[in-house]
């Protein structure tokens, strides 16, 4: 086996509060391969983002507290870089495109101006050379009579379009791995349809990985080879995607699966998951899901949580994944 | 039906002015209106729930917004439980108040911080004399136990709560004056899976039990369809198709219906190897296409698309404004 293009050992990202540290990611290990595509699933505070922001160490400290066996990227430890260091990998290696294109773009600066910035810093052209291949940029995403609009102020652009312009920046350095999160949230449906193809177009043209970071269900088992789940900074479900988005072995990614309004199902009641996501500044010992689950037993409650392997090269953090087939029989009978 | 409807909206259009520039008074010229809503006539029977879907600029909030009375249209009617609002005194505008309420997305921006949550709710109570001022507190306590809120949130403020309370909050506030229309404007849209699951099935529990009349704007379709029992598909101000939910989604006629219906993100296990179902994006409503206005962006378009499109009968009470809405799907 050929060594993962991204290897994270045991991270945890703590968050120095007045009620204490808080920790919004706990003892994570995952891999990401070259070439895959890696979902992240789970709710607003998962640390789904925290997880993303401290690959690429944009985390303050103070207050965030990052540890680590390792966080190997192309067989560097990324997190003993120096700072200089860590710069050519940020946009060069690893790019990143968030929720909302608005806040990632300079609203007084051109966008032809944005995406040249990249190409100039991450390809080393001159200013001539690097609007050409700016334009150049705008077209492959997308941008119609980009050469006419490059000089446009993101004032002018519309949601989708400027989402296309962020990606054309993050595509500026040829990354080797992309994190997108939640890419597509702030858009129209028929916009993040036109969206989630270009990126993969685009990953297979470039044969980069990506980090796919969503809400969605549906968009996760549209784009993605793996897929993570999470729940109160644990990874609570890992594995191949269809097999977790047909087979769940763990009880939240079973009600998460239950709980979405599906097209083609009329209507009836959605099952639900009780309760409300818990509180990570006072999070009980045992698993963060238990007050939540509905084949919790008292073990549950006290006994610490840590992602088993399973076979087919999935894992669960559930203590009893086996309960999750009875939650099937419950819901059929 | 022999009851009449609750909500009958007729050839409504609004407007949105521009502001004059410097120029536009010099040379006493006033700039072109954005037509927001384009014509649009809608029923909504006593007891239904209408989905109201459509892209970001479709004119969904604005109809929403415009059957409260919030914006003056341009032209058309619109006559809630057999009268228009214009046609009220002032007497009767605040017994219509009351009738019909609204649910935002975002209950963080419509609840005021600084405000208990208890108090907000007795607000209105007060107010619109709801309840005699001893039984205040009580009648508090049973709204938040049917929104499934527990008694001690009535002493939390808006900050403490969590987003899919603010939204069972908001729902207590706009039943505090026991309307019989609510019009719900994305109200999932800011919520968790999990909890949206929750607020959905409220609401359908509320419905059933209150008997409330419902104008579901949002642009989630697998939300839409799971709430609505007819179904409005808006494109540019205008209504592209509508009908019973379950023949509009089993059977779009429309091909912006059909565009919208692929575009949503399905369960699968195989990953996506086809291209985006629609190219470009949603026109300016200050440049709209002639004839129909889907045809920038429809597989399907012929010249005839650019003269005015009919309106196409293809079942009952299911109409799809398309010249091909009757001919078959090609697979």
């Amino acid at each position: 086996m050929t060594r993962p293009l991204l290897a994270i050992e045991d991270l945890s990202v703590g968050f120095r509060t007045s009620r204490g540290t808080v920790l919004a990611n706990k003892h994570l290990s995952l891999t990401v391969a070259a070439g895959e595509t890696l979902g992240i699933v789970g709710e607003s505070g998962s640390g789904k983002s925290v997880l993303c922001r401290a690959i690429l160490r944009l985390l303050p400290s103070p207050p965030a507290e990052i540890t680590a066996k390792s966080l190997s990227f192309a067989g560097h430890d990324l997190l003993k870089l120096k700072p200089a260091e860590m710069r050519s990998v940020r946009g060069q290696d690893i790019a990143m495109v968030f929720q909302n294109p608005m806040t990632s773009l300079n609203p007084v600066w051109p966008i032809g101006d944005q995406v040249s910035e990249g190409l100039r810093i991450h390809r080393g052209l001159g200013k001539a050379a690097a609007r050409k291949a700016a334009i150049d940029i705008l077209k492959r995403v997308g941008i119609p009579s980009a050469e006419l609009r490059v000089d446009d102020y993101p004032y002018q652009w519309s949601g989708g379009m400027m989402q296309r312009a962020v990606i054309a920046m993050a595509m500026t350095g040829q990354p080797k791995l992309l994190l997108a999160d939640e890419p597509t949230t702030a858009l129209d449906v028929t916009i993040q349809d036109q969206i989630l193809s270009l990126l993969m177009e685009l990953q297979r043209e470039a044969g980069m990985a990506i980090i796919l970071v969503s809400h969605d269900m549906s968009v996760v088992s549209e784009t993605c080879d793996r897929v993570a789940v999470m729940y109160a900074g644990s990874i609570v479900e890992l594995g191949e995607a269809a097999a977790i988005l047909t087979a769940p072995k763990h009880p939240y990614t079973h009600g998460l699966l239950r709980s979405i309004p599906h097209l083609d199902v009329p209507s009836g009641r959605l099952a639900t998951i009780g309760g409300q996501p818990p509180d990570l500044a006072t999070l009980e010992p045992g698993c963060p899901f238990a007050p939540r689950c509905p084949v919790a037993s008292a073990e549950c409650r006290t006994l610490p949580i840590v992602l088993k392997a399973l076979p087919g090269g999935r894992a669960t953090a559930c203590h009893f994944p086996e309960r999750v087939a009875d939650l099937d029989r419950q819901a059929a009978s | 039906m022999s009851e009449s409807p609750s909500l009958v909206v007729e050839d409504l259009v609004i407007e949105f002015a521009k502001p004059r520039s410097l120029a536009d008074l010099v040379t006493g010229t006033h700039p072109p209106a954005v037509r927001a809503v384009d014509g649009v006539s809608l029923t909504v029977e006593n007891g239904e729930t209408l989905g109201l879907v459509g892209e970001s600029g479709s004119g969904k909030s604005t109809i929403g917004k415009a059957i409260l009375g919030l914006y003056r249209p341009k032209r058309g009617t619109i006559h809630f439980e057999g009268k228009a609002f214009a046609e009220r005194d002032e007497r009767e505008q605040a017994v219509f108040r009351r009738r019909m309420q609204i649910v935002f997305q975002d209950p963080y921006s419509s609840l005021n911080p600084r405000l208990k949550i208890g108090s907000a709710i007795a607000e209105v109570l007060r107010f619109h004399a709801i309840v005699p001022p001893g039984e205040i507190e009580a009648e508090v306590l049973r709204l938040l136990s049917l929104v499934g809120l527990p008694a001690a949130m009535a002493e939390r403020r808006p900050r403490e709560l969590s987003g899919g309370q603010r939204q069972r909050a908001g729902l207590a506030r706009a039943l505090a004056v026991r309307p019989s229309f609510l019009v719900l404007d994305e109200p999932v849209a800011a919520l968790d899976v999990s909890i949206q699951a929750q607020v959905l099935n409220l609401l359908s529990d509320l419905r059933r039990e209150l008997g409330l009349t419902m104008l579901f704007v949002a642009h989630e379709l697998g939300v839409v369809r799971h709430m609505s029992d007819r179904l409005a598909v808006m494109y540019l101000g205008q209504i592209m198709e509508t009908g019973p939910s379950d023949a509009v989604f089993r059977d779009p006629r429309h091909p912006y219906t059909r565009a919208l219906l692929s575009a949503v993100p399905k369960m699968t296990t195989v990953k996506r190897q086809r291209a985006a179902v629609t190219q470009g994006e949603i026109p300016s409503p200050l440049n709209i296409p002639s004839g129909c206005r889907f045809r920038t962006r429809c597989p399907m378009a012929q010249p005839v698309c650019e003269t005015v499109p009919p309106e196409i009968t293809v079942g009952p009470s299911h109409v799809a404004r398309c010249h091909f809405a009757a001919a078959p799907v090609n697979p």
